[in-house]
């Protein structure tokens, strides 16, 4: 690792390996907010955005505490509440405040390093009144102790300067159209501690009733003897302000440590941050950096991807592997992953599929504590999801397509189109298939770790209730097949549809793993299922139902074709040549209009495919083959769920040059911004399917209840593909080179069961490896 | 058209004896009135090559304040040319004088006027209902890039002082976008409608007001449309009844630049500004 400690005055510097590093030289105004979001911290409790200290007039510098919703005014859904802003400094020098955007900038570079898990910033300038001052920092959001975030920056003078200000602010986030905050106000009478602690500020939620108490230590050390701050003071702002001549040849470096308590975590939330933040007052700065850059290693060493031979592919895969870190707290499990994370406000912190599907997998195989209190946040909100079953009249559990912190469901039911019209959104009502994309992941993850304990307390009445769901909402119909009608499948170009293929496809699954995971349950725990079944009030021939219902369930396969028709009626759908819009970058619904294309077999993203990738293992080669070939030409990727889950695929047939186009696209969609909109965070579940993309596409790795299997695929410029894998707490070492692949399992106690390609199925224990080779198609052994 | 206050430069009218130049008298006296300034008349006509002459043809003269008079030329073009360049002017307000037969459905002078002055340029299209006008509506296509962003400045302030609301118009589906950094286009991906189409709006319009240098003061609203963007110009400012049409462009007019702005000069749906966008400011 490239750490250089040497550089006294600041504790740390960025990693110099351009493969860990996003860089951005210059400054461009108009690319602000996507700057931020790129470029945010977060450790899964909080997250700040990337934005400059001193602010510019396109800075959104908010941040965003996981699970701190709120309704605003005029909202009609709760959202995450943006957090007082603890990052702003502002620097005077001679009476003028430094702004990038005003000043003779020398050079600009903010980095995004990767590896030690923080937002880098150097810069140089000529203030008006002459003379030059550099400065470089750091910021941080504490991946050892969640509650803590930590800013750092040097300014050094390269000539006299007088009178130079420095003033550290906490205060709300600033108030933008829509956006929903925390506030003082809010609070009603302040508590008495406050009065005599000058570090702490209280902010409210305005409906959920949250407490948020921030407190902040800032220190100026000139040439390393600190320099008392003097603090202003009132109920909604802080400042420790420093005024000082400063010399060429001294260093003035600043530290500022933030301790973040909700009401959710503590009852006392401002005596709890007080407390913390003495306690770590008394602690070297550089030691808390530290503890935090040892804890991201920690995370890497079970997390790297290594892709050698692709410098694009291997930063895109690191980027992405950094975000979904920071996304995650393994502490909580009351909260989710939002679809832009901690990163920024669009989608107002609501969780979607996307992190049980798209996310989870990252976690269930690189840190399943992370994994587990994702799925125990389902657990908890099973209330709302039984609710929301009833209320449409139907048994069991369906999870909200939007959920916040309790788990109602908080789809928009309306939204205003650009073009002026009121659209309905229906997927709130429509797009079910999220009751089995949960019960999916909770069947995945106790495959993957054996966390008999989870599905004990809370896996089993997830898959239970899932089942139910679906169970009730199959309709026997006069051809002794059950149908599920008006659902809107991952194709939402397509609402109101009948027996949508994934949909349905899910569904049997989901009943027929309910069944088979009771019957598991029952037989190796028979006591503590009699409990749960009693609690559940599950009759004994309740699971036959469930197997009744998944075995009748309409498909819509044609063992003639090898094809799944995606819903009842699509086939008779105008077939449109997609090939003839080139590689026009808008959403076809834009291009063509919604309604011809709801008329049309044009499709947003993979949704029968998708089927096909989540359950491989079910359907024969040709199918999967037919089923890519027909539905893949006829997807206009709309949604940035698509691209990775097709690279996957391709990768998986083989299809190389496929899998690599879909891989690029999937992989700039942040990073290039070719979507225009990471500006409101990052895209969490793209960044997860690109995850999967490598793992579970190019080297063709799929978790099985009987152990792991491979079939790499690699594109030939990827020299080396090395990865590490969890499965039930051991941890395997995957490196696969051109023609061959070698697993090696380093620790653990559990013999993982490995499958490659159709060589014959082995048991690795910890300290065992192997090496398969392939030869004309044909994977063996290499020491067989 | 600066946004200075107390820019006392004036803007020039080029104007001749013709009922053309009388139904744009309305709209150069709000505009004049909006960025308190002075007019300099150019006179066209030979045979009203005076004030006094042209006063007498045509009587509201006397409602504008005018600073003085260009000296006519047997070129109008060149008149316009040099009283512009002669007094600094702030910008040039004139009638739009079509020719369906040129290139840019624009008469010579028009034309020679625009491609020579890199200045802002209101032309006006001969209408019945220019006697009533009142800057309430702008309209503002955008392709999302900054280099538009900057260049609509003097026209969002001249919203300001009028009072006016911004329609802010992004056409999509045409032409490759823009490839500038920082350019915001439609987006590629719409995951959730309900969530990217009102996060997108915002963004855009923040990327408008903050490359307007201060905050916007009216309202802005936002609008998306897709097909050829000189057409959906059209179409929208009549949809909307927009009042004045923002063009930013590059001050080149042949085949194959400013294919919008020649669709629009072909077929004006209210008189236009086009406002020279810099190039050369694209990031600092």
């Amino acid at each position: 690792m490239d750490r250089t400690y040497e550089i006294a005055p600041i504790p740390f510097s960025p990693t110099a390996d351009p493969e860990w590093r996003i860089e951005e030289s210059g400054f461009n105004l108009a690319r602000e907010h996507e700057i931020e979001s790129l470029f945010a911290i977060a450790n899964g409790y909080a997250g700040s955005r990337g934005s400059l200290v001193e602010g510019s007039p396109l800075s959104d510098p908010a941040t965003y505490i996981a699970g701190v919703f709120d309704t605003g005014p005029s909202a009609s859904v709760p959202e995450l509440a943006a957090a007082p802003d603890w990052m702003h400094i502002e620097v005077w020098v001679d009476g003028r405040a430094f702004r990038l955007e005003k000043v003779d900038c020398l050079y600009h570079r903010r980095v995004l390093d990767l590896r030690q898990g923080l937002l880098w910033r150097e810069f140089a300038y000529r203030p008006e009144t002459g003379g030059m001052i550099r400065s470089s920092g750091f910021r941080i959001a504490s991946l050892a102790d969640r509650h803590v975030l930590l800013q750092s920056m040097l300014v050094q003078p390269e000539d006299h300067f007088t009178r130079l200000g420095l003033r550290l602010i906490t205060a709300p986030a600033p108030d933008r159209p829509g956006r929903v905050r925390l506030a003082p106000e809010l609070c009603g009478a302040l508590p008495e501690v406050i009065d005599n602690a000058p570090q702490v500020i209280e902010l409210c939620t305005r409906h959920s009733g949250i407490r948020v108490a921030m407190a902040t230590a800032g220190r100026l050390w000139v040439d390393g003897v600190p320099q008392r701050p003097m603090i202003e003071r009132s109920r909604e702002r802080l400042v420790e302000a420093w005024e000082l001549d400063i010399e060429p040849g001294r260093t003035y470096r600043l530290d500022r440590i933030v301790v973040i308590f909700t009401s959710r975590d503590h009852p006392r939330p401002v005596q709890a941050a007080l407390r913390h933040l003495e306690t770590l007052e008394g602690q070297d700065f550089g030691t808390l950096v530290e503890a935090h850059v040892q804890a991201f290693e920690r995370r890497w060493d079970t997390a790297d991807v290594v892709v050698e031979g692709d410098g694009d592919a291997q930063r895109a895969i690191r980027f992405a592997i950094y975000h979904l870190i920071s996304a995650a707290n393994p502490e909580d499990e009351r909260v989710s992953i939002g679809a832009r994370a901690l990163t920024g406000g669009a989608y107002k912190g609501h969780v979607f599929w996307d992190t049980e599907i798209f996310m989870l997998p990252v976690y269930l195989l690189t840190h399943s504590p992370s994994a587990r209190a994702l799925l125990m946040y389902r657990w908890h909100t099973l209330p709302a999801a039984r609710d929301k079953a009833r209320q449409l009249g139907f048994k069991g559990a369906l999870y909200a397509w939007e959920s916040a912190d309790t788990g109602e469901e908080t789809t928009p039911p309306h939204a205003l189109a650009l073009d002026g019209r009121l659209i309905r959104i229906l997927n709130g009502e429509q797009e079910q298939h999220i009751a089995a994309d949960v019960a999916y992941a909770v069947r995945q993850y106790w495959e993957a770790t054996g966390d008999d304990e989870f599905m004990l307390e809370a896996g089993a009445e997830i898959l239970i209730e899932t089942a139910r769901f679906w169970a009730s909402r199959g309709r026997l119909e006069a051809d002794g097949r059950y149908h599920i009608r008006t659902v809107i499948g991952p194709d939402e170009y397509h609402e109101s549809v009948d027996d949508n293929a994934y949909t349905n496809g899910m569904a049997q699954w989901n009943l027929e793993s309910a069944a088979e995971a009771v019957a598991r349950l029952a037989h190796r725990w028979p006591a503590r299922w009699q409990e749960l079944a009693r609690r559940l009030g599950v009759a004994e021939d309740e699971p036959a139902g469930w197997r009744d219902v998944a075995g009748r369930l309409y498909s819509g396969f044609d063992p003639a074709t090898h094809l799944f028709e995606q819903f009842a009626g699509y086939f008779d759908l105008e077939d449109i040549d997609l090939s003839a819009y080139g590689s026009n970058p808008l959403p076809m619904d834009v291009l063509l209009g919604a309604e011809r294309v709801r008329k049309s077999q044009v499709i947003k993203q993979a949704d029968v495919l998708m089927l096909i990738y989540l359950l491989w293992d079910r359907f024969p080669p040709e199918v999967r083959e037919a089923n890519f070939r027909y539905y893949e030409p006829r997807t206009g990727h709309g949604s940035s769920l698509s691209p990775a889950i097709h690279a996957a695929l391709a990768a998986r047939l083989g299809d190389l040059t496929t899998a690599l186009r879909y891989f690029r696209q999937a992989a700039t969609i942040d990073l290039a911004d070719n979507m225009g909109n990471a500006a409101g965070g990052v895209h969490a579940a793209a960044l997860g399917g690109l995850w999967q993309a490598v793992i579970f596409g190019f080297a063709g790795m799929r978790l099985r209840p009987e152990g792991l299997a491979f079939l790499p695929h690699c594109p030939p410029d990827w020299t080396r593909l090395e990865f590490p894998v969890l499965w039930r707490g051991t941890e395997l070492r995957v490196h696969i080179r051109p023609g061959s692949i070698h697993i090696m399992a380093v620790a653990g106690t559990t013999p993982v069961p490995i499958q490659v390609a159709d060589a014959p199925a082995i048991c690795l224990a910890a300290g065992e490896s192997r090496t398969w080779v392939e030869t004309g198609g044909i994977w063996q052994e290499a020491s067989s | 058209m600066n946004s200075v206050d107390q820019d006392l430069r004036p803007v020039i009218v080029p104007l001749d004896a013709t009922a053309r130049s009388a139904a744009i008298l309305p709209v150069v006296r709000a505009m004049l009135e909006l960025f308190q300034a002075p007019a300099c008349i150019v006179p066209l006509d030979p045979k009203a090559a005076t004030l006094a002459l042209l006063s007498e043809k045509l009587p509201e003269l006397a409602a504008l304040t005018i600073s003085d008079c260009g000296k006519p030329a047997a070129d109008p073009a060149q008149a316009i040319i040099h009283a512009a360049q002669e007094r600094n002017g702030r910008g040039i307000i004139m009638a739009l004088h079509a020719d369906p037969s040129s290139g840019s459905g624009l008469e010579a002078f028009n034309e020679t006027v625009l491609r020579e002055m890199h200045c802002p340029i209101l032309l006006i299209p001969p209408e019945e209902r220019l006697a009533e006008w009142r800057l309430r509506r702008v309209v503002l296509p955008h392709d999302g890039s900054p280099e538009v962003g900057r260049a609509i400045r003097p026209a969002v302030r001249l919203a300001e002082r009028a009072k006016a609301t911004l329609l802010v118009l992004h056409v999509s589906g045409a032409g490759p976008p823009p490839e500038q950094p920082g350019s915001l286009v439609t987006p590629r991906y719409i995951d959730q409608p309900q969530h990217e189409w009102p996060a997108w709006a915002a963004e855009f319009l923040e990327r408008v007001a903050a490359l307007c240098g201060k905050p916007v003061e009216v309202p802005m609203r936002m609008f998306v449309a897709r097909g050829e963007p000189g057409r959906e110009v059209v179409r929208f400012t009549r949809e909307h009844q927009g009042d004045l049409v923002v063009l930013p462009w590059h001050c080149h007019l042949e085949h194959p630049h400013a294919l919008t702005l020649r669709t629009i000069l072909h077929d004006p749906p209210c008189p236009l500004v086009m406002l020279p966008a810099d190039r050369n400011s694209e990031t600092s």
